[in-house]
């Protein structure tokens, strides 16, 4: 195994540890958690079987001094520890896309402060409900004062299908804060009325919530004030793409009109009952 | 004056691959570097370490025969993917390697090993606690900021689901 052959040179022990240039600084940092004696063979075919017969390593060492792989590393720890902080934000985010559920996507960003900028609007693209619980929580958080986050910019499609029976004009008076939401899904929420649609569309006024004393409590209905602060927003109407309002029994022209007035992007309107 | 049938990679720290080139045909940084600098002697890929490199070009050429459509993205849950017994030396390999591996696909940009990696990454997030997760990766701390966002974010995938 030709492979097996290839020697890395060693550092000299009297190098200093901390003058690596910004591309080195995974092997850096790696150097830096380990003082103890480096490896110095690499064996890399240890795990790759079979090595391409015309892959050539070189017959002599390279000049610049290197360290060796994490293989052979005592500390791979030390090493994760460097990559886990210099993977670019995309891969992170293409890591997300294939984590199975919500909810480990939730343990994600709640593992470090960089993934959770990383992720959080990815989390936040598609809310989806089953129960109406979640959905007054997130109307809550929505309408924080000082979010960490400008959550509401995240939502780009919300399906209440699920909560046909329990979605009210006012509660979508207070999505008109999603700015950016593309796609929307009333199917069925026959409670709706022109007011509420419009509001959505059009923005105003909308109801904003301050935490109450005790940040570490979550935000619900017993710990949270509602003030009627006041704050404008523009509505979601410029962003939409589809809207699905069938089965919308009260909806009349009212409605219509301002969906043609406030919905310069809109490609598709289910509009059927 | 290098061989177009071959194609020669040094990696950080020098250290020199001579593989065909057809192994690398999925590789975009590989195939634009051919088309703008492809006189040159040889390609450096100065952040990938000799046994990653090793690794993908392994994987480069057990797939070099493959003839399933480039992959445009890397990341799209929706398109069904089924594990390749070939690449089972890819999902056996422990965390710190994977990520790696992950890192050097997205550097050569091979969208059919980013998503390999990419995948395997998240299989083994999946279930595990943020406390486990970060014994994983040992990522930066967790400061007080990120309590906050717990208690905002808490609830509304609680119930939901990924878009897919």
């Amino acid at each position: 195994m030709m492979f097996s052959n290839l020697r890395l040179s060693q550092p000299p022990a009297t190098q200093p540890n901390n003058n690596k240039p910004q591309q080195q600084q995974i092997l850096a940092a790696q150097q830096h958690h380990n003082s103890s004696p480096l490896p110095t063979q690499v064996h890399a075919a240890m795990f790759f079987a079979p090595s391409p017969p015309d892959i050539k390593a070189p017959p002599h060492s390279p000049t610049k001094s290197s360290l060796s792989l994490s293989t052979t590393s005592p500390q791979p720890d030390a090493l994760a520890l460097a990559v886990a902080q210099t993977i670019p934000s995309e891969l992170i985010l293409h890591i997300f896309k294939y984590v199975t559920t919500t909810r480990d996507l939730r343990n994600c960003l709640l593992a470090c402060r960089a993934w959770c900028h990383c992720g959080v609007e990815l989390f936040w693209h598609k809310p989806v409900f089953y129960n109406p619980y979640p959905l007054v929580r997130m109307i809550c958080v929505l309408g924080l004062v000082n979010p960490t986050f400008p959550y509401a910019l995240f939502v780009r499609r919300l399906n209440l299908s699920n909560l046909s029976e329990d979605v009210s004009d006012s509660i979508l008076a207070r999505l008109a804060g999603c700015e950016r939401l593309e796609r929307i899904t009333l199917a069925g929420c026959r409670k709706l009325t022109d007011s509420g649609l419009c509001k959505l569309l059009e923005g105003g006024t909308v109801v904003q919530t301050v935490v109450g004393d005790d940040n570490a409590t979550p935000p619900n209905s017993t710990t949270t004030i509602a003030i009627p602060q006041g704050a404008l927003v523009p509505g979601c109407g410029a962003t939409l793409i589809a809207m699905d309002l069938s089965d919308l029994t009260e909806l009349t022209d009212v409605a219509i009109l301002a969906i043609a007035e406030r919905c310069p992007r809109l490609q598709g309107l289910n509009l059927s009952n | 004056m290098s061989d177009p049938a071959n194609i020669t990679l040094v990696t950080m720290d020098g250290t020199t691959f001579t593989v065909p080139s057809a192994y690398l045909h999925r590789s975009k940084l590989v195939q634009d570097w051919l088309r703008s600098e492809g006189d040159k002697q040889a390609m450096e890929v100065k952040h990938v370490t000799p046994f990653v490199l090793q690794g993908v070009l392994n994987f480069c050429e057990i797939h070099a025969e493959d003839t399933s459509e480039p992959l445009a993205d890397p990341a799209d849950p929706t398109k069904p993917f089924e594990a390749d017994p070939r690449d089972d030396a890819f999902r056996g390999m422990p965390d710190d390697q994977l990520l790696q591996f992950t890192m050097a696909a997205d550097i050569l940009q091979i969208p059919e090993l980013v998503r390999l990696t990419a995948q395997e990454m998240a299989s083994r997030i999946d279930g595990k606690s943020p406390d486990q997760i970060r014994a994983m990766f040992n990522p930066d701390d967790l400061a007080e900021e990120d309590v906050d966002s717990d208690n905002e974010m808490g609830e509304v995938g609680e119930e939901g689901a990924i878009s897919k």
